[in-house]
């Protein structure tokens, strides 16, 4: 119950310091906004990455411990016989753990464009202040 | 090694980076923008530290000294966030700051 509670107190502050994020790009402007046209979707995928690890670890407490389909196919060619055999496990719950890590990643990815194009920047007018 | 333990250890050098940038500017700036800068530091270094619980989760470790690794890995989510957020407001204050001063 306390890590359900975490994880909702997350995704909701998420999505508040992606608008803040929002209120920040349309103050800037130049090459300052620029890095900010990065960093400002990467805080709304955080927050939806985070709502989905949440709905995950909520659908765990459903999970089931058989196989939801099986699907045995008997094929009989030129005399010779082969068993084709396909089990599908709760096939949402497994993705969505794996939608959730590579939101995390394209996450972490803009935030790097981002802060990256600002550190050149405080570069370069560090560099014309000396 | 399952997807989701490579993709989170590919996240925990991602955010180690994403620190490393930060620091960069820290060094650049001065004043209050440092100090937001300090924020998103200290963020970017938790967020790498949740990323690598949850690795060590997936790789079968199910709790460090204790404590279970899916409610350290909340707990870092969850400072990470409290830490960017604060930063992004302390950010938008000053850039809200610059703005009005210079329309006035």
């Amino acid at each position: 119950m306390f890590v359900d509670l975490i994880a909702v107190v997350v995704a909701v502050t998420g999505l508040a310091a992606a608008i803040i994020a929002r209120k920040i790009w349309l103050m800037v402007e130049g090459d300052l906004a620029d890095s900010w046209r990065w960093i400002l979707p990467s805080v709304p995928i955080y927050a939806i990455s985070f709502t989905i690890l949440t709905t995950y670890d909520f659908l765990q407490k459903f999970k089931v411990i058989q196989p939801v389909l099986k699907a045995n196919i008997d094929v009989n060619l030129l005399e010779k016989q082969t068993v084709f055999s396909m089990q599908v496990w709760e096939p949402i719950i497994l993705v969505l753990r794996n939608i959730q890590a590579l939101a995390e990643m394209a996450f972490l990815i803009l935030v790097l464009v981002g802060l990256i194009r600002q550190y050149k920047l405080f570069q370069q007018l560090a560099s014309k202040q000396d | 090694m399952s997807f989701i333990a490579v993709v989170e250890t590919i996240n925990f050098f991602l955010a180690s980076v994403a620190a490393l940038a930060s620091f960069g500017i820290l060094r650049k700036v001065a004043g209050n923008l440092a100090t937001s800068w300090k924020y998103a530091f200290i963020a970017f270094q938790v967020l790498a530290l949740a990323t690598l619980l949850t690795a060590i989760d997936e790789l079968g470790v199910p709790s460090i000294a204790g404590i279970s690794a899916h409610l350290l890995r909340n707990i870092a989510h969850f400072v990470f966030i409290i830490l960017a957020f604060f930063g992004l407001l302390h950010q938008y204050r000053i850039i809200r700051g610059l703005t009005e001063r210079g329309t006035n």
